[in-house]
């Protein structure tokens, strides 16, 4: 019995030691941050940071703290950045978080107050709110600035029409970059498609009747989308295909117009080929649904591509294609999405943090972020044949094709409450417990109360 | 009252200054903010608020989201407080009836308490994915039906309330269990003498002498169950379609996913209204 106690007196202790051990050693594996060699083909007509006239270093010793949303732009640029420190002589601390997560994250502590960071990632949708409580800083003196900025290298036009109206979209200041050009096409799995004899959809009774087959035929499931919080963005695209959309451009909900019930008919059809538990996904996980194989099509943006084609993350590295967003009886209308960054207007360091975002939104780096599958807002950039060599033939022409008549939404400061009560009202559709008419009928009622309360508050 | 003199009465003034700063700080201002900021609207920022009156609360009480959230909120601690009573009361019987192995029991049905609520959310999530989890694998393999879980309307709030349960019963059973340990044997010996069965040992002796223990339980269990936020956010965030939606989530979510702090405001003064009834009437019950 004393020998007993004895043994477990000395288990326990040194459980305690290695766990106080194992903590103390778990943070503190810092590798030396290794300078990416230039390795990767050269382009053929972008400036290199040299011919900027400006002082890179002029902010050398300062500290920059980035939060970025895990996201491929983010995957891509990583390995960059100790390059970046080395330029500018700042040293960058990087925090990344999943992108449910971060979209939380970032409105939570700006309301507290407590927002730590000098540069952040974006989107859109918020910045009428972010613009009116003055989250974002204004970025045009910032480009204006030419100690700072060389408006020639830089060249603000040589980006996308469509990404630089993401800057001010919602008539707020410029207080974002486009970093990505995203726009919603089909992915499928090539070699199911030829086993089963399949033909490329260009429709949606094509791409449903596809899924079906799929579904019916095989054990994978036959389509991965949405049906969390965010199945808003893949839905306003079915919607307008249809002849229907959310809000006309003077905020009057449409959203139970006869061509609105008709795109979310569709979507409901094609949810029914997604795999079980649909309301638990959104990009994450129908990201990992087509990385694992476990679905054989999807439909949401393109940047998921770098993602498929890389044998560390994908399952089927190979085996996709891709192909144009289908043609509905209103046309192609996808939805684009350009990913942006913006600077904290409560930083203390906001010249810097701009100078980090000149960095990264250069045509240099946006060529070498682009050369791993992300898609720049850039023309020069697509002008390099580097650039648009990397890409199957397929993924090319289903983005730039999808791209000549993509739409971005509205922006509006209510616009998440409005999206809450549409997606509680399509999870109930989908889940077959509640009428989809009756569902959209109830959500243009809210929607008009809001718009109404909204406007009269102007 | 004991009578203290006026040169010990300012001194007990004095000593008492600091937990009163505190509870300044931590309950009597957010609280007189939180009733503040329900009256206000925050449409033209936050640093330009604008007084509004009542009419958040008037917009709240006619929001069917609302009205749906108090349904849930209502249904869930309901559900969760009765459930974990009776199965801790059970449990506790039995712990208390068995001589050997006592210790071990009590510490593995500790563990659950032990953990944080979001990790109890994201790993039973995990477990409970229709496709990727184990518990509809073992289902499965039992030849048993398999469910959607928290991914469905129809079952989403009954895996919430199971999974609340199964982390506050180890609750009940130890205050229940120390309870047990302290009745008076002279009841028992009595009752034998009665003649009475195990049954009506129960009901008669038991469940009586154990009565402000329950009460304990039942008031500490309805202001967590009303405070659950932890476990819903991860597994569902309140999905699908507002099936787990209680009014601490919608608090959240108009806070801060909607940036409508003032409707989360009113929530919060909703909260406090209700909780403190309930506390009244629960120690109403509670024998002095």
């Amino acid at each position: 019995m004393q020998i007993f106690k004895l043994i477990s007196k000395i288990f326990i202790f040194s459980l305690m030691i290695a766990m106080v051990s194992f903590s103390l050693f778990a943070g503190g594996e810092q590798e030396e941050a290794e300078v990416v060699v230039a390795d990767y083909p050269q382009p053929e007509n972008l400036p290199s940071f040299e011919d900027a006239s400006i002082n890179w270093k002029q902010f050398e010793g300062d500290e920059l703290a980035i939060l970025m949303c895990v996201h491929p732009w983010q995957e891509a640029i990583e390995p960059f950045i100790p390059e970046f420190e080395q330029l500018t002589g700042m040293k960058v601390s990087l925090v990344k978080i999943p992108e449910a997560q971060f979209l939380t994250k970032v409105p939570a502590d700006f309301t507290a107050g407590t927002f730590a960071f000098d540069v952040f990632m974006s989107q859109y949708y918020d910045s009428p709110k972010y613009a009116l409580e003055k989250w974002s800083a204004d970025l045009e003196p910032f480009m204006n600035d030419t100690s700072i900025t060389d408006p020639n290298w830089y060249d603000w036009n040589d980006f996308f029409q469509a990404a630089r109206d993401v800057g001010t979209v919602g008539d707020t200041y410029f207080d974002r970059v486009a970093l990505t050009a995203e726009a919603q096409i089909l992915i499928y799995r090539d070699d199911i498609y030829q086993e089963l004899g399949l033909s490329v959809p260009d429709n949606f009774d094509e791409l449903i009747n596809n899924a079906k087959i799929i579904n019916e035929k095989k054990s994978i499931a036959g389509m991965t989308m949405r049906g969390g919080l965010a199945l808003w963005w893949p839905l306003t695209s079915f919607m307008r295909s249809f002849g229907g959309e959310y809000f006309d451009t003077d905020w009057t909900p449409l959203v139970n117009s006869p061509g609105s019930k008709e795109g979310a008919k569709a979507y409901l059809e094609l949810a029914k080929y997604a795999p079980r538990g649909i309301t638990s996904y959104d990009w994450d996980e129908i990201n990992t649904a087509m990385l694992g194989g476990q679905a054989a099509m999807f439909l949401d943006s393109s940047v998921v591509y770098s993602r498929l084609q890389d044998p560390e993350k994908s399952t089927v590295v190979g085996k996709i294609k891709a192909a144009p967003y289908p043609e509905g009886p209103s046309g192609r209308i996808a939805h684009a999405h350009f990913w942006s960054i913006s600077v904290a207007n409560n930083s203390d360091k906001q010249k810097q943090a701009w100078m980090f975002i000149e960095w990264a939104t250069s045509k240099l780096m946006m060529y070498r972020v682009g050369l791993k599958g992300v898609v720049a807002p850039r023309s020069s950039v697509w002008a390099e044949p580097n650039f648009t060599n990397q890409f199957s033939p397929d993924f090319s022409a289903a983005l730039s094709k999808t791209l000549e008549t993509a739409v971005i939404s509205h922006a509006h400061s209510r616009f998440f409450e409005m999206m809450d009560i549409l997606v509680g009202e399509m999870q109930a559709a989908i889940l077959g417990e509640k009428d989809l008419d009756e569902g959209l009928d109830f959500t243009q009622a809210e929607w008009e109360k809001i718009i109404k309360d909204w406007k009269a508050s102007l | 009252m004991s009578t203290l003199s006026r040169v010990e009465r300012r001194f007990a003034y004095r000593l008492t200054l600091p937990i009163v700063i505190v509870l300044f700080c931590l309950l009597i201002f957010p609280l007189a903010y939180s009733v503040f900021i329900s009256t206000q609207s925050s449409v033209g920022g936050l640093e330009e608020l604008k007084f509004v009156g009542l009419k958040n609360y008037i917009e709240l009480l006619r929001s069917k989201i609302f009205l749906n959230s108090i349904k849930n909120t209502v249904l869930f601690v309901v559900s969760t407080v009765i459930i974990t009573i009776v199965l801790g009361f059970f449990v506790a019987l039995l712990l208390n009836s068995i001589k050997k192995g006592v210790k071990i029991f009590r510490i593995i049905f500790i563990l659950p308490l032990a953990i944080a609520p979001v990790v109890v959310g994201l790993t039973w999530g995990m477990m409970l994915n229709p496709i990727y989890g184990i518990v509809n694998h073992i289902l499965d393999t039992l030849n048993l039906p398999v469910s959607g879980w928290a991914t469905e309307i129809k079952t989403a709030l009954i895996t919430i309330i199971l999974i609340d349960t199964w982390q506050w019963t180890p609750f009940i059973i130890t205050i229940l269990y120390a309870g047990m340990q302290m009745l008076p044997k002279e009841s028992y010996e009595a009752g034998k003498m009665d003649g009475v069965n195990k049954f009506q040992e129960i009901i008669y002796i038991t469940i009586p002498l154990l009565k402000p223990i329950f009460i304990i339980g039942l008031i500490f269990r309805f202001m967590d169950a009303f405070k659950s936020f932890d476990v819903i956010y991860a597994i569902t965030k309140g999905g699908p379609g507002h099936a787990t939606e209680t009014l601490v989530v919608r608090a959240y979510l108009e806070s801060l996913s909607f940036h409508r702090l003032e409707m989360g405001a009113v929530i919060g003064v909703f909260l406090l209204i209700v909780t403190f009834i309930i506390t009244k009437i629960s120690l109403k019950y509670m024998p002095k």
